[in-house]
Order: C-alpha cells, then sequence, then structure tokens
C-alpha cells in the first residue's frame, strides 16, 4: 500500500471529510485511530476500515454514514478532489460541495433535525421578515395573511395563523385563529400541565420533607455534635414533570381539527421547555423548531404544502417516527398525544409494532379523535382499531379542550 | 486475521461463542487502546455473553454492575457501613481521640463496602472485565457519574479523594436502546452495533452451543428465525430464544420442523400474546414455513 507513506495526510482529509459529514471528531478520536492502526494490520481493508469505524463512529445512524464516507474517499477516491477544496475550505464552492455530499451520502441525525428547521420545514416569520424568503419558495404561498379586519373590530385581533399552502387540487387554505382562542388554547395547556401526574422515579436525593432517613449525612452531621445526630437528614424522591410528544394528523379530514391542535401545541410549548410537536398526513415533519421560533404575535405558520390536505398514512408515519425519533424524544416520563381520526389510506402492517414502542417507551398514550364526538361512532377503522389497545386516554376534540377525562 | 484475533476466536469458539470479524476488531482494540467499549443492539443477541466470554480468554475476573432504572452511586461505587461507624463511635466515645481523629477513622477504607465499580478499579492482581449491562435503564445522571470512570479511569470519593485504578479494567457496557445515550458517554467509548445474527452465523451458532443437533433441524430452525425477524414483532427472538426452541426440539425428540411442531413450541421462541397470534395467523396462512422450505 503506497498510501500507507502518507498515511497520516490521508486520515487528516479522511477526518475532515467526516466532520463535513457532522460527525464528531475531535483530536483525542484522531489519536485514538492511529493507536488503533497501529494495532491491527492496516494492509487488510476490512481490518482497516473496522477498527476506523469501532473508533469514528458512535452510533447505528453514524455507522450507515461512515459506511458510505469510506466508500467515498476510499473506494472512489475523492482525496485529491478534497484537497483541492481544503485550500478555498470557506469559500462558497467548498460549502456547495459539503451540501452536495450531505445530500448524497445522509446527514447526521441530530444535524439533520436541526436543518429541517431551517430548510426543510418553514419557519414561523415575523411578518416583516417574510416576504423576501418567501418569494423564493415555489408552490408555498407567499402572501402575508393581514390582520384580520373584521376581528379587529371586535376587538379579537387573531394572534397568529396558519398559512396552508396549495393542496393537491390547487385550493389555499387558511386558519385565523384569535386571541379568545388562544387565550383558551393557553388554559387548556395550563391544566393538562397541572393535572399529568406521571410514574417517579426510584431514584433519591436530600428532601427536607423526605419520608427516609439519610444515613450518610445524617452520620456526617452528628460528628459535629459529638456523634449525637441532633439533626436528621431525609431523603425522598424528586418529582419528574413529563415531556410532550405531540403529533397531529394533516390530512383532509382532519382540517378542521389542525388548527386547534397547532394552536395547542403551540401554547404548550410557550408554558413547558419539553415539548416536540410533530405533523404527519403521508410524510412526517418535525415542526418543534417552527413553533418555538415564534416570540413576537402575530405570526405567520407556512408548512410545506403536501402535508396538508392529502391522504393519510398512519402506519408509515408512526413508523418513521419511531425509526428516526424514537429514542430521542420518547422517555420513561414522556406522555405523547396524537390527534388524528385514524381513517388512514396507507400501509398499515408496522402500525402495531410503532404503537407498541411508542407504548413501551413512553410514559402515556393520548389520542384525540374529532370523530368521537359524533353520536355512534365507533373505533373500527382498521388503524383505529388496532391503535386502542395502547392508548391510555381516548378523547374527542370537546374532551381534548377541557380535559374532563384526564385525571 | 492476525495471530492475536485467531486465538481471540478460538477462545469464544471453545466457550461456545461464534464470533465475527468486527467484534474481534473491537476487542482487540479495547485491549490496545484501553478504551470502554459501548455495545448496542437488540436484546437477545448477545452482547452480555461477549464480556463474559472475554474474562474467561484474558483468564481473569468479570465484575457486573446490572444497570436499572434508580442506581445511583451507593449501588454501583461505595457504600459506608454505617452499623459499624455507629459502633465505632460508641466505641471510642469516651477516648480521648478528638472529634476530627475519630470522622477521619470511620471515613476510612475499613468502614468502605465496595460495590462492583469500586471492586473493579481496586483489583491489583489482573485487570478485571467490568460489565456495566444494560446502561440505558440507568438514569441519565448515573451515566453522567460514569464519565470520570470511563474516561480517566478513577472515581471520586468525598470522603477518601480520587481513586486511580490499579489496573485498567476492561470496560464493556451494553445498551439495549430503549433511550438514546448522552454524546459525552459515547465519545468515551469505542462503539459497536450487534445485530441479528445472519443466516450462516446463526447455524454456526447452534451447531457449537447444542452439537447433538442434526444437520436439518439446525438449517431450519436457523432459516425459520430469519424469516419471523423480518416480521414486525413487538419482542423480536434472539439467539437465546434460537437456542432455546432448539433445545425443547431436541426433548420432544423432533428431528424436523413442521407446521405442528412449531405451533406446540411457540413459547420457546415467543414471549408476546400479539406476536404469538401474528406468527399463528402466518404458518396458518403457510407463508412462513412455505418461505422457509
Amino acid at each position: 500500500m503506497n498510501q500507507s507513506q502518507n498515511l497520516p495526510e490521508y486520515m487528516l482529509h479522511f477526518f475532515r471529510y467526516l466532520r463535513d459529514l457532522k460527525l464528531l471528531i475531535g483530536m483525542k478520536e484522531m489519536a485514538d485511530v492511529y493507536s488503533a492502526l497501529d494495532a491491527i494490520d492496516i494492509m487488510d481493508r476490512e481490518q482497516f476500515k473496522l477498527a476506523l469505524k469501532i473508533v469514528l463512529v458512535s452510533s447505528k445512524e453514524e455507522e450507515e454514514i461512515f459506511e458510505q464516507a469510506f466508500y467515498q474517499f476510499f473506494v472512489r477516491d475523492l482525496r485529491e478532489e478534497h484537497k483541492q477544496d481544503l485550500l478555498h475550505f470557506h469559500s462558497d464552492d467548498r460549502m456547495d460541495q459539503v451540501l452536495v455530499n450531505n445530500e448524497r451520502i445522509g446527514e447526521n441525525p441530530k444535524q439533520k433535525q436541526n436543518k429541517a428547521a431551517s430548510d426543510d420545514e418553514y419557519p414561523l416569520k415575523l411578518e416583516g421578515e417574510e416576504e423576501a424568503k418567501s418569494d423564493e419558495t415555489p408552490g408555498i404561498v407567499t402572501d402575508i395573511l393581514p390582520i384580520d379586519d373584521e376581528a379587529g373590530v371586535n376587538g379579537t385581533i387573531p394572534l397568529w395563523s396558519a398559512t396552508k399552502g396549495l393542496n393537491k387540487q390547487g385550493q389555499q387554505i387558511e386558519a385565523k385563529i384569535t386571541a379568545k382562542q388562544f387565550s383558551k388554547m393557553e388554559k387548556t395547556a395550563k391544566k393538562l400541565l397541572r393535572q399529568v401526574n406521571i410514574k417517579q422515579s426510584r431514584r433519591s436525593a436530600v428532601k427536607r420533607k423526605g419520608n427516609v432517613l439519610h444515613l450518610q449525612k445524617t452520620l456526617r452531621k452528628s460528628i459535629q455534635t459529638g456523634t449525637e445526630p441532633f439533626e436528621l437528614v431525609m431523603k425522598g424522591s424528586r418529582k419528574q414533570k413529563a415531556n410532550y410528544v405531540l403529533l397531529c394528523d394533516t390530512s383532509r379530514s382532519m382540517s378542521a381539527t389542525v388548527d386547534t391542535f397547532l394552536q395547542f401545541a403551540f401554547a404548550l410549548k410557550k408554558l413547558h421547555q419539553h415539548v416536540e410537536v410533530f405533523l404527519f398526513s403521508t410524510k412526517l415533519t418535525r415542526v418543534t423548531d417552527q413553533l418555538s421560533a415564534v416570540n413576537v404575535l402575530p405570526q405567520t405558520l407556512q408548512i410545506r404544502h403536501e402535508e396538508w390536505g392529502g391522504g393519510t398514512c398512519i402506519g408509515e408515519s408512526l413508523h418513521d417516527f419511531v425509526e428516526k425519533y424514537a429514542v430521542k424524544v420518547l422517555k420513561k416520563h414522556t406522555v405523547m398525544i396524537i390527534a388524528s381520526d385514524g381513517l388512514d389510506a396507507g400501509e398499515i402492517k408496522h402500525l402495531q409494532w410503532s404503537m407498541n414502542e411508542i407504548a413501551i417507551r413512553s410514559e402515556a398514550i393520548i389520542w384525540v379523535n374529532p370523530l368521537l364526538a359524533i353520536e355512534g361512532y365507533a373505533p373500527t377503522a382498521r388503524a383505529m382499531n388496532i391503535s386502542l389497545p395502547y392508548i391510555n386516554h381516548f378523547l374527542s376534540l370537546e374532551d381534548f379542550q377541557c380535559f374532563n377525562k384526564i385525571i | 486475521m492476525n495471530e492475536q484475533m485467531r486465538s481471540l476466536d478460538k477462545i469464544f469458539r471453545e466457550n461456545g461463542y461464534i464470533t465475527d470479524k468486527p467484534t474481534l476488531i473491537a476487542l482487540k482494540l479495547v485491549q490496545a487502546l484501553k478504551k470502554p467499549l459501548l455495545l448496542e443492539g437488540p436484546a437477545g443477541v448477545g452482547k452480555t455473553e461477549i464480556a463474559k466470554v472475554l474474562a474467561k480468554s484474558l483468564d481473569t475476573k468479570l465484575i457486573r454492575l446490572q444497570c436499572y432504572e434508580g442506581l445511583d452511586v451507593h449501588s454501583a461505587l461505595y457504600e459506608w457501613n454505617y452499623a459499624k461507624q455507629m459502633l465505632h463511635i460508641r466505641l471510642t466515645e469516651n477516648t480521648e481521640l478528638t472529634v476530627d481523629e475519630r470522622e477521619s477513622t470511620i471515613y476510612g477504607k475499613d468502614f468502605l463496602l465496595s460495590r462492583p465499580l469500586l471492586q473493579a478499579f481496586t483489583e491489583s492482581e489482573a485487570a478485571p472485565v467490568l460489565l456495566i449491562d444494560e446502561i440505558d435503564r440507568a438514569d441519565e445522571a448515573f451515566e453522567a457519574f460514569l464519565l470520570e470512570a470511563l474516561a480517566e479511569f478513577q472515581i471520586t470519593i468525598p470522603e477518601i479523594g480520587t481513586i486511580k485504578a490499579k489496573q485498567q479494567p476492561y470496560i464493556i457496557l451494553t445498551s439495549n436502546r430503549t433511550r438514546e445515550l448522552s454524546d459525552a458517554l459515547r465519545r468515551r467509548c469505542l462503539y459497536q452495533w450487534v445485530p441479528f445474527p445472519d443466516y450462516k452465523k446463526e447455524v454456526s451458532i447452534l451447531q457449537t452451543r447444542i452439537p447433538e443437533l442434526n444437520q436439518n433441524l439446525t438449517e431450519q430452525i436457523a432459516k425459520f428465525m430469519e424469516s419471523i425477524r423480518q416480521i414486525p414483532l413487538q419482542k423480536v427472538p434472539g439467539v437465546a430464544e434460537s437456542l432455546d426452541w432448539a433445545r425443547a426440539l431436541i426433548e420432544l425428540h423432533q428431528s424436523e420442523l413442521n407446521q405442528d411442531t412449531v405451533r406446540e413450541t411457540l413459547g420457546c421462541f415467543l414471549k408476546n400474546h400479539d406476536d404469538w397470534d401474528k406468527i399463528e395467523k402466518e404458518l396458518n396462512q403457510g407463508t412462513l414455513l412455505h418461505s422457509n422450505g
């Protein structure tokens, strides 16, 4: 292997290449790689690759990125190309190249999430900021929603509104939410936060009103009082608050509910730090960052047009959610809220597995189904039927708004 | 594969563990780099077993820390022997020892109860294998506590000070990925994803662990397992279940798989009612054993 003469240089290019792909490669990892290469037979290509992978990769997702990067770098020999690029590392061309590479090879999931907020999804923008950017985006509604004059006259100024792009039929759907509605949702969110009590961890810590004697600290304190334990130190479990993950079906059949749910998600996000929001119809989109970005009201929410008013693939969307996000966002103390009518038009073979995964990984599942308010409705739709055994609270939209069924 | 890895492979085989090149390289790097190894993968693929066999192959002690929710430093690292401390305090009450002297005595090593982590770090004869099993079950706070141990091979006890490992233990962490581990912990470890074995590897495992199993049945079990792992089950059967099933079939004097045999022994590898229904349905439709050949 002639290249071994230039191995350190060669490896430096590879480290940079991996960094471009958002793998965390620091000095320690670089040093470890050289130690690892000392320990193996670098003439054996497989050993060489495995050693690099074991040292540089730190998750299953990164493994896939590494595999492709290794192929690109060592098999297709992008070294020369990369070397040249290094001379212009900060140039626009370079950044373009990185973007192209990222697209080709795949991105680190952590970065993907962040990027989704800025690129794939259209963040909530201040009205003044919106015009310039939205014009550049074909297929997205470019008009800024005016403040509802009528509402203004009536004294109910819309705090923010959701603008939906063109659906497949080319119709533009707009939804406006008044201050009154927002206030109601804020109350609902507060009520939810107050009422939800999750199973507490067994981990204990010093607590004034704890119910277990903290022997170590008591004994330590007693030393200062001639070993007489005048002051008992107690311990108890710390109250753990729930995290929330909200998933909303944005298909055509749910169009009347989506605004309410988004309003609720927005209110909850303002009141609680740990809230993740996703939308799904035929595909899943994380919109947490869009909601977080709203600080000054009124605002306009712009969402990609294909998210709205289409069909529903609950099974595929939930499967996608579990595969991509479950490990990151579902914790033992997570309450999952899904808003959907359960009318599915896609493949549901993975739905049961997905619901089970969500149930195992989270504290509780609340399913909000607007159809439940219709007299005579039975959840017999196949997706609803499969999901029911895993649901802790099955609510209609009205129940959801007042939480009179959640204790 | 060099000599050292060949011998490691041989020892693993002798201990009934069929390993592969990635695992061998990972274990070799654990020894060469003296870094912990994080093994992630679904339950039942033999992650824990790797640590056990590694200890055997190195002829050293295996110290296991089983993680669970609420695990804290006192269960993992050390605890003071409070009863002994109290007794000592009472016994020295009327002596001329000052409070400081008495305090320094009761917080000495004589009053310390070693838990797995401390045991691993104070082992003086040979570097032990420290298995931190199912780290994803422990709280994030405990994960943070481990960082010092994993990076510096030292632990700190406030009353005593910092204890540096006498012999750097070989640390193996396992995770079933029920939650995401922190980047800080990941960066301190080498990483290896352990997937379900493929058909060929499963045949080898069955042959090595249960030599009395006939070739035909071995292949049928491996093929069947490969098929059902494609189905979205709630508890996907691992290698442990394949072995249990094979042993059950031997006990039942079965020499080949058919629908009835599988139906009668579903409980050996399915641990969930919904999965049971799903597989029975597939069996009735003839898709499973049909594709199984």
